[in-house]
This record gives structure tokens, C-alpha cells and sequence, in this order.
């Protein structure tokens, strides 16, 4: 009878462990916490403050037309089907039906329409300035409606349409200084329970959400301000999860902890040298390509990120893009530099081993760093080294954020001018996702060029900037976009350095159904809607795998899915007949 | 001040052991800071080895986050510590002697005006102020020596400006008064040699206070990276990520032990110095 | 008559001293370099027109003369108004309200229980003067003072937190659980225990030195001496005459320290992300919240003249002594 027992159990657990992995995916989590750094605010979309993690904080809560997957490609999301006309200005939408905001009432087309008037009449530039370009919302019935453009925009599905939160027009037309807005009702997989400011927010799993409800019941995210302590925090499994990508120097003793999971992936903010063209010499252009050609970014890649870092392309688009211009070549060489610097005047006429300018001009530069950023301190040391090896004078300077923001940047605006020689300067993802925003970074009237903090001028990249903006057709456009990088990596209005890879670490046992999304890690909606990832997933099975490289579709996960029902039945089978075939034996036996 | 009664000063610090060992750690860092290029087998600031070395025989701590090796980092370090702690502390003694002396000595509304503004000192929170002045002039060796001395030379000022006041009303300063000597024989003859004392103590204090005020600076990242002092190495260190790996032992522990030896150094010699300047104290001796 | 003409001039000078403080709090962060427009405006900052970042500042009263500036700053403090912060939106108060209590909880704790000590040890090593457990005891204090706090803190964080885990590495307790009462109040004392080791073992070594060094000055009074002659029971001595008349001192140091109640832990709650008044304030001048960087500077500075005002009344009366000599 023991013997009975003990085969019963045997098979028993040969059967449970054969379906382990299919029962393993669909566990509910009842709390998963993932700390994140900062403090924000109430989760609306007018008041949340960083644009990672908090505005994908605000999109667990809200929801958006779109959905951008883990490639960032637009996918259908309340819009369950669109269709754009041939001159690219009409959109034609269908919403996805039995949608629910978290208080019960319906989202409808009537929501949709709102939200564009309430943005475009209260503005918040994330969100109003691409929707600008909207003349007319029209709606045709309950389910479907039209966004008429006044010209073509190519960006137009990124952003707005994957980017503004749908807002509950019950509860914003009331609200007259969104500023200050506190209700964050939303439609989204999560409902904001509870928030204590600096301290956690609290979210609980939309039950109704029209994309099937989140395994994981409970969100918490903790803040913790400090980096150490928040890496500290996740080592000793206080929290399952962080929103920050971890530090290079921690990756391997992360990977080698059994108890955590490292995924990693490319990241999309460029790490930059800033020259200020407006002064004397940074406005040569032999002086801006000799410091490209003494900066060796391989070997910053390798010393200050350990290699956790894509280098930068001296065309600024960054090499996974679509858009990336892979026949630019450039070599960093140091003689190269002080030969471009000798030829063109730039000689050590008084012998003090620093070379002059052309007309004896003395050169004594600065070179700005934020003191925040070990990373950055080191990049910039490192750099001013060698610039001292080619014979230019330059002084390293490490400053707190603000302060080498408003020399750099004066209040923001472009159009106030600049105070500085030299920076280590970088941006966020964004200039890499809309690669026209090139047209920003370089363009020389302040009002397109809004971003152009080194006040660079060149005509020929203007009437480059002008043919992009007039083009719609996307093969042009990637040409046009080659055409400014070959001329980025020949005028260096800035000297790409660097992108720092995303690495995301977590506590598989808790919760593993993360999908990491490029440019920006596993904190994203898709992560917590299972039925979305399947369609869209591209999820990374192996640690060493770079992210989003490993396919399977929803065909292959059903079937694998089915196959281990299969199996799982195929055991059962087995085991059952052993057991009877034994139980026969026993009989036989006695 | 006759050179008998410095003699009998010397003697004294050094006949307690703990003033022996205070100016014994002194001596030995002294001696670090001046021959460090000897001591230091590379040059802290050359990248001369793959980061994140453990430590091994050509590397004694390892190297650090762009492959300088630690130990040389530290031995040169020495300089920057031992260097800041000294200036900084000087001006704040000369600027506490000054007002404490003025202050004590001639008393009144100048004594109370003086003493208003020490109260002020002592009350403004050093950290936006350290972050203005590093804005304005830049993160630099001489402005956390600036920032260091604003802040310290308050408390010295009133602890000197009491010992003025003892001093005056002992029977010769008010005689000397009475008689007519004028302000700076009395100052020179019966006030300095009584303050001098008092001010070495305080400034020994304040170096080792200047040091540790240093090193926390740095740590919460408002010192200059770019100098190479113990807490700068700490600074690094902790950004990147020494305590969650077992770096920190050879990362981490070294420079803080240093600034400790350095501070004890300081403070054993100015606390024996306290009790000889303290006549009651020293009655309790057997 | 003279108590009263005394304390009229003491406080004349703090009134005068409070005056400065408001006038350097307000013009300080106005001082510093770089526009609060980043954080006023989020991540949007760069998208603005120029037009957009003026209404924000105007908003704000960021556009107003500095005189206009400075008398809403003054009118609002006295009707104790701290305003809105620019960063986390919330009203001042309300975050106040949040960290002041940690802080206090912390800091007086260790105010308590490092004075205890202090006396207990400084009171020993006094009385045993010469002897190797007085050079032991010193030597030992000694050491404590001299380590970086923030050193020994994260030490102590790497250490029992991180490699041992039996301490939590962040925050005050564990905020979202809803704990009530007993389960609460351990919830609380096991975050707080290692701030709170750390800050005493680096603020001990005051009371220490100012107990010894008191202590040594009693002993060598002459009563003591004469009642030793006179064969009084020594644990008379040392606890009926010596130690009591030894506390004045202490008691000064504790008055003073009062005041630091609020800014002294500053480095110690960033070390163990500990959500108090000192750390809002660090966070306030990193991201220049002019309306936070002045309310916690205000308090901060504020407990420390009251403490200082406190101790300069309470002075004289504890010692008549010295104010005679003080008037």
C-alpha cells in the first residue's frame, strides 16, 4: 500500500511539474514592488514629472490610442483598427468597444474628442504641441471617429496617438487648473489606490481592463532617492524590481546572484560633447573636427561604462535606428588631430605648450560637467586629457545640474544666448526616436532650432532641415536624414560619444513576464498586460540575449502553450498506466 | 612668552602618552604627504590598468573605476587632506582670533554686535551655502578650503573671546590699564601669550574638523572631483557601487580608516593640550 | 530689574538675528545660479515657447521685483503660509508635517540616550583619571569622532542590511503595509535602529569630553577634596557631589544640541534614505525649490536660535556665576 502511495505521488508530481511552466505564466502576483527614483506627484498627465519612469506611470493608469511595443512600432490599442489617407492627413479610427474607466463609466468617442480640446485649451507641451497639428476632430458614430490634420505629420502615430493619456471628460471638464490636478482616474490596467508623497504609490489590478486583467493583483512603488540604496534595496530582496537601469560596475555582481535576473538592452539617451559654435574656436570647423578626431569614444565605452554603452555615431543617429547612416566612417587618430590643428593655424607660437589661434589669439577653454554624474565626471576628465594632448588648453569644470544648465541653456530658450566653451552634455531618448528632431538640435533660427544650445549656423544644413520638413514620403526621408548625419560627421556641431545600454534587474521568483522595451526597460504597460505581449512580444528568454532579438509570435506561444498540455497529458497518461499496470502486478502477486 | 614656559609645554604634550601618539600619527602622515611620489609605486592619476582591478602584488588595493591604482590615490591623497585641513583651519583660527580678541577685549556694543554675527554664523546651514559659492567660483581645492573656513571660524571666535575675557579680569591687565599702557603692549604683553595657547588647541581642533567636514562634502557629491583627497576617493567609491560589491573592502574601508588615523592624530594632540592648558586638570595627576 | 533689563536686550538681538536669517533665507537660493523653470515645468522644459515658461514664472511670482518678492516672503511666513513646492506640488506644510516627526523621533532618541552614555562613561573615565580604562575610554570616544559618519553608516548599511539583511535598507517603516499599533511601532524601531546606532555612536563623544573634562574641574574643587580628607563614602562623592555639580555643563551642551536637532542628521538620513527634515531640505537646494529650500531652512535655523536663546536665559539662572559676568 506504501509502495501505492509513494507511485501515486510520484506521478502526481511528474504530472504537476509537466505543466509547471504553462501554470507558471499565468500566477497571480498578489504584490510586486518596484522602487523607482523620484517623487511623482499626483499620477495625472499634467502632473507627473519625469518622462521615465512617470509618465509610464501615468500610461499603467491611463490609456493611450495607441501602444508602442517593445520595437516602439505603434500598435492598435483603444483604437482597435486605423487607417490613415494617401496624403497622410485624415486618420480614421475605431474604437475598441466595452471600454470602462476605473469608476465604471464608459469611454467613448465623446472622451477622446475632449481630451484634444482640453490639451490643445490647457497647455502641456509634451502632449499639446503634437497635437497642434489637428484641425478638426470629427466624430462619424459611437465607435469610430476622424483626426483631420492640416498638413502630413510622419510622426503623428508616435506621438500624439501612442502618447497623450485619454482623459475622462466627466471628470476633467470640471477641473480648471490642471496644474494642480489630483484625480487620476483613468482607463488603465491600474488604479491608483494610495500615494504618500515621497514616500510610495499604491496601484491595484483594473480588473475590467478591456486587455484582460494584470496577474500582478498589487503595485507598489517605493521611492528611494539614493542609487546605492536603491540597488541595496533590491539585493536584499526588500523590492522585486527598480526602475533604473543599473550601473555597469554592478551588473556582474548582480548577474552572478542567483536571486536576480538582468535584462538588457539598448538605450536611446546620447551622452554628448557640446561645443558652443558661436565663440572663437569652437566656431572653426577644423578646430571642432580635430577634437572629434582626439576623442576616442571606443575606449570611453570601455573604460567608464565597462562596456555597457553603444558608441556613438558621428552622425548622431544611433546605430539600431532605422535611420542610422552605417557608411559613415571616422576613425578617432590623435595625429590626425594635430595635424588638422597645425594646418590650420593652430600653432604653440609662444611656447608655453599650448597652441594659439591663428592670430596669436591665446586659448584658455572650459570644459562644463554636471557633478551629479560620476559617469559623466569621468568622460569629461578623460576627454580634457586628451585634449591636452593635441595642445589645447582646457580645464575641467564639474558644476551642480542647474548651474551648468543655465550656462549652458539659459533659461531653456535658445534664443538667450550660451556662456560656455566646452560641455559634456546629453539628451533624452526622444531625439532619438524622432529622428527629424535633428532639425531642432542644429537648425540656426531659434525658433526651429529650439534645441540648438551650441548656436551652430550653416546654411546648407537649413536647406537640409527645409526639404526634410517638406518631404513626406518615408524612403526620402531616410535619405535626407542620411544626408544630415554625413554632414553632422563632417562639421561636428557636437561630438557624439555614447548611449548608455538599458540593464534591468529583477526578481524573477516574484514576477517575470516583464517585456523590455527599447530605449527604455521592462517599467512599461506591456509588462503588465500579458494578452498584449503575445501579440506584440518579441520577450527575451536568455540573460545574455540583447533584448527584443528572440521572436515568438502568438501561432508559436499558443502552440508551445498546447504542447505542454500536451505533454503534461502524454505523463499523465503514462503514469496512470504504470500505476494501474503495477496495481495488476500487486494483484497478480498476492 | 619666554622660551622656558614653550619648553614646559612641549614637555608636558609630550610626556602624555596620548599627546605622544597624536603627534606621533601626525609625524608619520606628515612625513606620507612630503614623500609620496616615493611611496606611491604609480601615478594616481594615470589609467595604467584595466578598472575594478582586485587588489593583487603590482596593484595593493586594486585599481579604481578608470583604472588608477587605489594605493597611490591614497598616498597622495595624504597632500590634499593633510592640506586642506591645515588652510582651512589656519584662516578660521586667524579669523576666530581676530574677532574673539577685539570682541573680548574691548567688550560693549562691538562685543555684542560681534557676537550677534558668530551667532549668525553658527546658524546658517552650510549646504546651499557651499552650493552657491561652488557656483560661483567653481568646485575648486580653494573654495571648500573658503566654504570650510566661513563656517569654522565662529566657535573658535567665542571660545578665544572667553579666554580674553578671563584674562582681563585678572589683576595685571587692569593694572596695566590704570597705568596707561597703551592698547597694543597690553594686547602683546598680556592678552596674546594667554590666547595663543588656547588657539593652537583650537587649532588642531579645527583641523581635524576641516578634514572630516571635507571628506562629507565630498560625499554628498558637493566637493571637487577632480581633487584628490580621501573623500573624494570615497565619493567615487560609493557612486560606483563599492558597497554592493565586496570591493568596498579594499575600496571603501582604507580611505575611511586613513581619515580617522588622521583625525585621532589631531585630536589626541589638541585635547593634551587642553589639559595642560587647563592648570586644574593637570592637579588631579599623580 | 536686571534679570528683566537683561533678557530685554538678549532678545532685542535675537529679534534682530531672526531678522537677518529671514532676509539671508530669502535672498540666498535667489543667489544661487540656474532657473527653478526646469522643475516648474517638468520634462516639458525644452518644448516651451518663451511665452509658456513666462506664464509659469509669472505664476509663480517668479517675474515680480525682488522687493514685491521679499514681501509676499515676509507676509506669508508670519501668517505661516510655507506656500506651495515648486517640485512636488504639495503644500509645504503638508510635507513638513511628513518629515518633521521622523527627524524629532530620531534625532531626540539619540539625543537622549547618547547623553545618557556620555555622562555614564565621561563620569567614569573622570573619576578614574590616569588609569587605563580613563585612556581606554578616551582613546575609544576618540576614535568614534574622528570616523566619517557616513562612513560608519554605510558600513553599518552594507554590513546588516545588505549582506546579513536583517535590518531594512530604506525609509522610515514600511509605509504601505497599513501596520497597527505594536506591530506599527516594531515596524518603526527596526528602520530607525541603524540611523540610530550610527548617530549615536558619531554624537557620543561630545557629552563624553564635556562630562570628563567637568568632572576633572569638581574633582579638583576644594570640598571635594576636603570631604575626601574628611573620609566621605566615596560613592558619596562621586554621585551626590561630583557628578550632579559636574552637569551644568552637560546640560549647556544638550540645550545647544536641541537646536541641531533638526539639521544634524542631515548626512545620516541620506545614508539610510531616511525620510526626514534634513534630507528634504538637501533635495530642496539640489533641485532649487525656493519656496522648501527657505521653509526648511527657516525651521532648521529657527530651532536653532530658540535653543541658543534657551540656553543664554536658563544659563544664569543654573550658574549665577557667570551671569554677572556675562551682563
Amino acid at each position: 500500500m506504501a509502495k501505492f502511495l509513494i507511485r501515486f505521488l510520484l506521478a502526481f508530481i511528474i504530472f504537476l511539474t509537466s505543466f509547471h511552466p504553462s501554470a507558471y505564466a499565468e500566477k497571480k502576483v498578489d504584490v510586486m514592488k518596484i522602487a523607482i527614483p523620484k517623487d511623482e506627484n499626483t499620477l495625472t498627465p499634467y502632473t507627473y514629472v519625469t518622462g521615465y519612469p512617470g509618465l509610464d506611470l501615468v500610461h499603467l493608469v491611463y490609456d493611450t490610442l495607441l501602444q508602442l511595443d517593445e520595437k516602439n512600432t505603434p500598435q492598435p490599442w483603444l483604437a482597435k483598427d486605423y487607417k490613415v489617407s494617401e496624403d497622410g492627413k485624415t486618420y480614421d479610427f475605431t474604437l475598441h468597444e466595452n471600454i470602462k474607466w476605473h469608476d465604471g463609466k464608459p469611454l467613448t468617442v465623446d472622451d477622446i474628442k475632449f481630451t484634444v480640446d482640453y490639451f490643445i485649451k490647457n497647455p502641456k507641451s509634451r502632449f499639446t504641441n503634437p497635437l497642434k497639428v489637428i484641425q478638426e476632430v470629427s466624430i462619424t458614430d459611437d465607435s469610430h471617429f476622424k483626426f483631420i490634420l492640416s498638413e502630413a505629420d510622419p510622426n503623428f502615430l508616435i506621438q500624439p496617438l501612442a502618447d497623450v493619456p485619454i482623459l475622462p471628460k466627466h471628470i476633467w471638464e470640471a477641473v480648471s487648473n490642471p496644474n494642480e490636478a489630483t484625480n487620476a482616474i483613468g482607463s488603465g490596467p491600474y488604479i491608483l489606490e494610495d500615494y504618500k508623497t515621497g514616500q510610495f504609490y499604491k496601484m491595484k489590478a483594473n480588473k475590467d481592463y478591456f486587455k484582460g486583467a494584470s496577474p500582478v493583483q498589487q503595485l507598489i512603488f517605493p521611492i528611494i532617492e539614493d542609487p546605492t540604496a536603491m540597488f541595496t534595496a533590491l539585493k536584499a530582496k526588500e523590492v522585486d524590481a527598480i526602475s533604473s537601469s543599473i550601473t555597469p560596475e554592478v551588473v556582474s555582481e548582480f548577474k552572478s546572484n542567483p536571486n536576480l535576473k538582468i535584462e538588457e538592452g539598448p538605450g536611446f539617451s546620447t551622452t554628448l560633447f557640446q561645443f558652443n559654435a558661436e565663440k572663437y574656436p569652437m566656431s572653426e570647423k577644423s578646430f571642432r573636427q580635430a577634437v572629434a578626431y582626439a576623442i576616442d569614444n571606443q575606449y570611453l565605452v570601455d573604460t567608464v561604462t565597462l562596456g555597457f554603452a553603444q558608441t556613438g555615431s558621428p552622425g548622431f543617429i544611433h546605430p539600431s535606428s532605422p535611420f542610422y547612416n552605417k557608411d559613415l566612417s571616422f576613425k578617432p587618430d590623435m595625429n590626425k588631430a594635430k595635424d588638422i590643428l597645425d594646418q590650420a593655424g593652430f600653432v604653440d607660437k609662444d611656447g608655453d605648450g599650448f597652441r594659439e589661434g591663428a592670430n596669436g589669439e591665446k586659448i584658455k577653454l572650459v570644459n562644463l560637467v554636471y557633478s551629479t554624474s560620476p559617469l559623466r565626471i569621468r568622460t569629461a576628465e578623460i576627454i580634457t586629457e586628451w585634449l591636452k594632448d593635441i595642445g589645447i588648453n582646457v580645464e575641467v569644470r564639474a558644476m551642480d545640474a542647474t548651474t551648468v544648465d543655465s550656462l549652458v541653456w539659459p533659461d531653456f530658450d535658445v534664443s538667450k544666448g550660451r556662456n560656455f566653451d566646452l560641455a559634456l552634455w546629453s539628451w533624452s531618448n526622444t531625439m532619438q526616436l524622432f529622428p527629424d528632431r535633428m532639425i531642432e538640435l542644429f537648425h540656426s533660427d531659434p525658433s526651429i532650432g529650439s534645441v540648438n544650445i551650441g548656436g551652430y549656423k550653416n546654411k546648407e544644413f537649413d536647406d537640409l532641415s527645409k526639404e526634410l520638413s517638406q518631404t513626406y514620403e518615408s524612403s526620402k526621408r531616410t535619405e535626407i536624414i542620411k544626408n544630415m548625419q554625413e554632414f553632422v560627421a563632417d562639421e561636428f556641431p557636437i561630438v557624439p560619444l555614447y548611449h548608455d545600454k538599458i540593464v534591468n534587474a529583477y526578481t524573477p521568483a516574484v514576477y517575470d513576464q516583464f517585456s523590455f522595451q527599447e530605449g527604455k526597460g521592462i517599467i512599461n504597460k506591456l509588462s503588465f498586460v500579458p494578452s498584449s505581449q503575445s501579440k506584440t512580444a518579441t520577450k527575451n528568454t536568455s540573460d545574455d540575449n540583447q533584448s527584443g532579438e528572440v521572436k515568438t509570435d502568438t501561432e508559436n506561444k499558443g502552440s508551445n502553450n498546447s504542447l505542454f498540455f500536451l505533454v503534461g497529458f502524454i505523463v499523465l497518461l503514462i503514469a496512470g498506466g504504470i500505476f494501474l499496470k503495477q496495481k495488476s502486478n500487486k494483484n497478480t502477486d498476492v | 612668552m619666554d622660551k622656558e614656559k614653550w619648553r614646559s609645554y612641549w614637555k608636558t604634550l609630550t610626556s602624555s602618552n596620548l599627546g605622544l601618539i597624536g603627534i606621533g600619527i601626525l609625524i608619520t602622515f606628515f612625513f606620507i604627504a612630503i614623500f609620496a611620489p616615493l611611496i606611491a609605486p604609480y601615478d594616481p592619476s594615470e589609467r595604467i590598468a584595466p578598472p575594478l582591478m582586485k587588489p593583487n602584488g603590482s596593484f595593493l588595493l586594486g585599481t579604481n573605476d578608470v583604472g588608477q591604482d587605489i594605493f597611490s590615490e591614497l598616498i597622495y591623497g595624504t597632500r590634499v587632506s593633510l592640506l586642506i585641513g591645515i588652510i582651512a583651519a589656519l584662516i578660521s583660527i586667524v579669523i576666530g582670533c581676530l574677532v574673539g580678541v577685539v570682541s573680548g577685549y574691548f567688550g560693549g556694543k562691538i562685543d555684542s554686535l560681534l557676537m550677534r554675527f558668530v551667532d549668525l554664523i553658527l546658524v546658517i546651514p552650510f549646504l546651499p551655502l557651499m552650493i552657491l559659492m561652488a557656483a560661483f567660483v567653481g568646485p575648486s581645492f580653494w573654495n571648500i578650503i573658503l566654504v570650510i573656513s566661513i563656517i569654522s571660524w565662529a566657535s573658535p571666535a567665542r571660545v578665544i573671546r572667553s579666554q580674553v575675557l578671563t584674562l582681563k579680569t585678572k589683576g595685571f591687565v587692569e593694572a596695566a590699564k590704570s597705568i596707561g599702557t597703551n592698547i597694543s603692549t597690553i594686547l602683546r604683553v598680556h592678552i596674546l601669550p594667554g590666547v595663543i595657547p588656547i588657539a593652537l588647541a583650537q587649532f588642531v581642533m579645527a583641523a581635524s574638523h576641516s578634514i572630516l567636514i571635507e571628506a562629507s562634502l565630498s560625499f554628498l557629491g558637493l566637493g571637487d572631483p577632480f581633487t584628490k583627497s580621501w573623500g573624494t576617493t570615497l565619493y567615487y567609491a560609493q557612486a560606483r557601487g563599492a558597497f554592493l560589491t565586496d570591493s568596498w573592502i579594499w575600496w571603501i574601508l582604507p580611505p575611511g580608516l586613513l581619515i580617522t588615523a588622521l583625525v585621532v592624530g589631531f585630536a589626541l594632540t589638541g585635547f593634551s593640550m587642553e589639559e595642560i592648558l587647563n592648570p586644574r586638570l593637570r592637579k588631579g595627576r599623580s | 530689574m536686571y534679570k528683566f533689563k537683561f533678557l530685554y536686550s538678549k532678545m532685542i538681538q535675537y529679534v534682530l538675528v531672526i531678522f537677518l536669517i529671514l532676509t539671508l533665507n530669502f535672498l540666498l537660493p535667489r543667489l544661487m545660479p540656474g532657473s527653478p523653470l526646469a522643475y516648474l515645468a517638468g520634462e516639458d522644459v525644452g518644448l516651451m515657447t518663451s511665452e509658456e515658461k513666462q506664464k509659469i514664472l509669472d505664476k509663480h511670482g517668479l517675474n515680480d521685483s525682488i522687493t514685491t518678492q521679499y514681501i509676499d516672503y515676509l507676509s506669508n511666513i508670519f501668517t505661516g503660509d510655507f506656500g506651495f513646492s515648486y517640485q512636488q506640488k504639495v503644500p509645504i506644510s503638508d510635507l513638513i508635517e511628513d518629515r518633521l516627526p521622523w527627524t524629532l523621533l530620531l534625532t531626540g532618541l539619540n539625543l537622549v540616550i547618547s547623553t545618557i552614555l556620555g555622562v555614564i562613561f565621561g563620569a567614569m573615565a573622570a573619576w578614574k583619571r590616569g588609569t587605563k580604562t580613563d585612556i581606554n575610554l578616551l582613546t575609544g570616544f576618540m576614535f568614534l569622532s574622528a570616523m566619517p559618519s557616513f562612513w560608519i553608516g554605510m558600513i553599518l548599511v552594507s554590513l546588516f542590511a545588505s549582506k546579513l539583511g536583517w535590518f531594512p535598507v530604506f525609509g522610515a517603516e514600511t509605509a504601505w503595509a497599513d501596520y497597527q499599533g505594536m506591530e506599527r511601532l516594531l515596524d518603526i524601531g527596526h528602520h530607525m535602529i541603524l540611523p540610530l546606532i550610527t548617530l549615536i555612536l558619531i554624537s557620543v563623544t561630545t557629552t563624553f569630553m564635556t562630562m570628563r573634562y567637568s568632572m576633572l574641574n569638581v574633582l579638583g574643587e576644594d570640598y571635594i577634596q576636603m570631604a575626601k580628607a574628611k573620609g566621605v563614602k566615596e560613592k558619596t562623592i562621586k554621585y551626590k557631589h561630583a557628578m550632579r555639580n559636574a552637569l551644568l555643563p552637560v546640560a549647556t551642551v544638550f540645550m545647544l544640541s536641541l537646536g541641531f536637532m533638526l539639521g544634524g542628521a542631515t548626512v545620516i538620513e541620506t545614508v539610510f534614505a531616511y525620510p526626514g527634515i534634513g534630507r528634504l531640505m538637501f533635495e530642496a537646494v539640489v533641485s532649487r525649490d525656493y519656496p522648501l529650500i527657505q521653509a526648511t531652512f527657516l525651521i532648521i535655523t529657527f530651532s536653532v536660535i530658540i535653543a541658543n536663546f534657551i540656553a543664554d536665559i536658563l544659563y544664569p539662572l543654573l550658574d549665577p556665576k557667570v551671569g554677572k559676568e556675562n551682563g
